[in-house]
């Protein structure tokens, strides 16, 4: 019996105007956005790899000048995105563009894209991960709204039930006629997406992988969706009724729960000021945190420790570069305080994402959001990967350059030199970023949110089955 | 008249689903105008204790007992207008502050930018501004749904057909009595904001109110013209609908993508190379400058040993002519964002809810024009601050109270507001076009 309802469902849909209004859209929506989207992708990336080069060949040529100059003169690193960053370009915009590396201090990313924008984002961003979980649930509202409650007002509800159809068997036909349709539609888009993909990206295991529980996450957030669909089709008197709600819900899923989620998580957990934080660091570094004393205690410490190592009564005397040695120590310890407040920021900034999901008991569409930026690799985590990454790379370079400038002076002189051998030798800051597991961790409460949507849409669309009136 | 009005009134209050149309209006817009309002607030306080601390450290500096030879690194700080209750969001994400130095400020982000946590950007904060455009015309559309055509459907509307000479009054009726409910329950809530914000003035109200009432109007010329349409009531829903979704989505990102064809935003990422050629460049001609310097300060002794001068010190007159050059790659940014600006505002007649985005960071205080502005006023507070200062370093001076006393300031006067009015002509032009179709097709109603 479900089997003849799935199938003259899916019939209905099939020949229902909107239908063929709405797979037209989806396909020309979908489809549109997915090419702007992998189109700007692959310019980013070309210019970030284009710029990568002129960096690193600027650094390379500096010509003869005091190791630590050059350090000062830096090098930039840029995060390479994975090719599903294409569907959902995620924090892009509100992440900076570039990281510099310089001694002494650890920067963040700078030059946030939303910045240089009129818009900033804030009336959605045209993405195809924008069709896909803000446009697509709205279509299949406007597929599934009067898919019980047109059969009431019609009175072929009634006939239904005198054929011995139950409400169970009904709403289960309809849902899975729903979605087949759904799927039916989103087909000739989803397959342009996936060739534009494999023909311009070389897709390895992992993008797979992660493109995979992408997908079962957003079928998951459309069944909730049409489920929830279905039950207030049944459960509603008129398709007026039914409309009006299922918009409600998606006006609080799509647009209004992100929006409080991001307010209450600021409220609870306020970001620091920037002056306030940096402040922060410049004070831990000259007090000292705990009990290490202040810089200048720090520094006679360590000038008497080395003193007393390499057996002489004043630096001037070493056979090495003093003031090479005692920027190194300096600036191992203010690493020391960058990863502490760093560390401190990061942790704020995850509370406030748990935090943003409070709102989640409005609509699934937070946890998607999340789950869909996570596994693109456009999300909080996989941008940490990437700048601890490039923190490990500063200490190297920078621990590089004060071991030229110490090996090759001596007492406190300062004119140790390198050239463009020594920048030349100065290995490539080479980023692999995580896997589909990393991901999959990091996103356990995205899935977790879904799954008690997911079961309380199902289990919402079953008491609606039971009490199903004609 | 009188009775249609009563009558009509009666029917939309005793509707439960319209009262919860409109609760569920009121509490969101409400909650909306409580942050925002706060933020706001918050905003100012914050912007008011630098001020503070500011003055604080101007007076021991001032002080010939606190005295203290330290070059002060003030803040200029970018004024919030009256309204910035409706855009506190984008106050934050540009750099209202920056802080002026000796050495250049721009290759380190301390100096000017803002924290904040990306995903609560990307998540979208509940500004006033955007989410009165969200919801106003979602509720009018809910509203108005099934006027007109749900009582064809039923075989109502042939009886008031048959009952009143006109019925055109009818519709005009009630969808002026939905539009006020709206209209009211918004202004209440324009007023929270405000009246939450410690900043506000009278003027910004009464200027987003006449744009709010602008915004509604529009949105009612659509409804009225999707109710003339002979399509069902379901139909006529959805395309309401539709409208909403192209004219709040598409149509801004179409005109913001229109605008970056015509004045394309530079790349962030090729400015950090040429950044780059620039330090090197001026490296090499350090003692080239720092001798120059010298040579137009005569009055300044150049110094015969050199070992003596602290290297930050030698670096200055480098650093003034490496910061001019990165100055004017800086500048194209705000520029382009200005241009992009005035090209959506020209064209935001085609999309209401872009009109309402731009007036209000307009009486915010936070639009491009009025930020460009800033950057241009800071950028000459910062020569006339290292004109002063920068010479008094070179010659190793002490600097007495007097100094101190003497130093310029930041002066915001030269900053005014950039509101134009064109977004509120856009509007009430559009609204005014919608009418006037109305109005031409009124005797559509009439039909059963």
């Amino acid at each position: 019996m479900i089997i003849a309802i799935v199938k003259k469902e899916m019939l209905a849909l099939l020949r229902d105007g909107r239908f063929l209004l709405l797979a037209l859209s989806i396909f020309i929506l979908l489809s549109g956005f997915f090419l702007a989207s992998s189109a700007e992708y692959q310019q980013i990336q070309a210019e970030k790899q284009a710029i990568g080069a002129d960096v690193r060949q600027q650094w390379d040529n500096q010509g003869v000048k005091n190791p630590h100059s050059a350090a000062h003169f830096g090098i930039y690193v840029f995060k390479p995105d994975l090719a599903l960053a294409a569907i959902d370009p995620g924090l892009r915009p509100f992440t900076g563009q570039s990281l510099w590396l310089e001694p002494h201090k650890r920067n963040l990313n700078r030059y946030t894209p939303a910045a240089d924008q009129i818009l900033a984002g804030r009336l959605g961003q045209m993405t195809a991960a924008f069709v896909l979980y803000a446009l697509l649930p709205l279509m299949m509202i406007a597929l599934a709204f009067n898919a019980v409650s047109q059969e009431r007002e019609q009175g072929t509800l009634r006939m239904l039930h005198c054929l011995g159809i139950s409400g169970k068997q009904l709403l289960l036909g309809k849902l899975i006629g729903l979605l087949s349709a759904f799927i039916l539609v989103l087909s000739p888009a989803l397959v342009v997406s996936l060739s534009i993909l494999a023909y311009q990206f070389n897709l390895n295991s992992d993008d797979l992988s992660r493109m995979l529980i992408l997908s079962l996450g957003f079928l998951s957030y459309y069944a909730i969706f049409a489920a929830l669909s279905m039950a207030v089709s049944a459960a509603l008197p008129s398709s007026r009724a039914v409309l009006f709600s299922l918009v409600a819900f998606w006006l609080a899923s799509v647009l209004i729960a992100p929006r409080i989620g991001a307010a209450v998580a600021e409220s609870l957990q306020p970001s620091p000021e920037a002056t306030q934080f940096w402040q922060a660091i410049h004070h831990d570094i000259q007090n000292g945190l705990d009990n290490d004393g202040n810089a200048k205690a720090r520094e006679a410490a360590f000038k008497q420790q080395v003193l007393q190592q390499y057996g002489v009564q004043r630096p001037e005397d070493l056979p090495l570069g003093y003031t090479a040695l005692l920027r190194h120590f300096n600036d191992e310890y203010a690493s020391k305080v960058h990863d502490l407040h760093f560390t401190q920021l990061r942790d704020r900034f995850q509370q406030q994402q748990a935090l943003s999901h409070l709102a989640s008991c409005l609509g699934p569409t937070i946890a998607m959001r999340s789950l869909s930026m996570t596994l693109t690799g456009m999300d909080l985590r996989h941008q940490y990967h990437f700048d601890d990454a490039a923190e490990q790379y500063r200490h190297y370079f920078i621990g590089l350059t004060d071991d030229w400038d110490r090996q090759r002076s001596q007492g406190t002189q300062r004119n140790a030199e390198a050239d463009n051998l020594d920048w030349h030798s100065v290995e490539a800051f080479n980023y692999t970023p995580p896997n589909w597991q990393f991901a999959l961790t990091t996103a356990w409460l995205d899935l977790t949110v879904l799954a008690v949507w997911l079961a309380m849409a199902l289990t919402v669309l079953i008491l609606a089955a039971r009490r199903l009136k004609p | 008249m009188k009775s249609l009005l009563k009558v009509e009134s009666l029917r939309f209050i005793r509707n439960p689903l319209n009262r919860w149309v409109l609760a569920i209006f009121l509490v969101l817009l409400a909650s909306s105008a409580i942050w925002a309002g706060l933020s706001a607030s918050e905003c100012r306080q914050r912007s008011y204790q630098h001020q503070q601390q500011w003055q604080r450290n101007l007076e021991k500096l001032q002080n010939p007992a606190n005295h203290s030879a330290s070059i002060p690194e003030p803040w200029a700080d970018l004024p919030a207008l009256g309204g910035l209750a409706l855009s506190v969001r984008q106050f934050d994400l540009l750099n209202p502050e920056i802080r002026i130095l000796t050495r250049s400020r721009y290759n380190d982000g301390r100096n000017s930018d803002a924290l904040f946590n990306p995903l609560l950007r990307e998540l979208g904060l509940p500004d006033f501004a955007t989410v009165l455009i969200l919801l106003l015309p979602l509720t009018l559309i809910g509203l108005s749904y099934g006027l007109v055509q749900e009582d064809r459907e039923r075989g109502s509307w042939r009886l008031v057909c048959a009952q009143m000479a006109k019925p055109w009054r009818l519709v005009f009726v009630a969808l002026a009595i939905r539009w006020l409910a709206v209209v009211l329950l918004a202004g209440f809530a324009s007023f929270l904001a405000f009246g939450l914000d410690s900043g506000s003035d009278v003027i910004s109200l009464l200027d987003w109110l006449a744009i709010l009432t602008s915004f509604s109007l529009v949105w009612l010329a659509l409804i009225a013209l999707m109710i003339l349409l002979p399509i069902s009531s379901a139909a006529a829903g959805l395309g309401m609908l539709a409208i909403w979704l192209i004219s709040t989505f598409a149509m801004p990102a179409g005109l913001s993508w229109a605008a970056n064809l015509q004045h394309p935003m530079p790349s962030r990422l090729t400015t950090i190379v040429a950044s780059r050629s620039i330090d090197a460049e001026v490296n090499q001609q350090r003692d080239t400058l720092l001798r120059d310097w010298y040579q137009q300060h005569p009055e300044i002794k150049m110094p015969t040993d050199w070992s003596s001068v602290p290297r930050p010190i030698m670096g200055l007159p480098a650093n003034q002519h490496q910061d001019q050059k990165i100055r004017s790659l800086q500048r194209q940014f705000d520029a382009v964002r200005q241009a992009q600006f005035e090209f959506m505002q020209r064209y935001s007649f085609l999309s209401p809810a872009l009109s309402v985005v731009l007036s209000a960071d307009q009486l915010a205080g936070i639009d491009a024009p009025r930020y460009a502005g800033f950057i241009d006023l800071v950028n000459r507070f910062e020569d006339q601050w290292r004109a002063y200062f920068v010479p008094h370093l070179m010659a190793g001076d002490q600097l007495s109270p007097a100094d101190y006393q003497a130093m310029p300031s930041f002066n915001q006067q030269g900053l005014t507001a950039t509101a134009n009015g064109l977004s509120l002509i856009n509007l009430l032009s559009v609204a005014l076009i919608g009418f006037g179709w109305v109005g031409y097709l009124r005797k559509q109603f009439a039909k059963p």
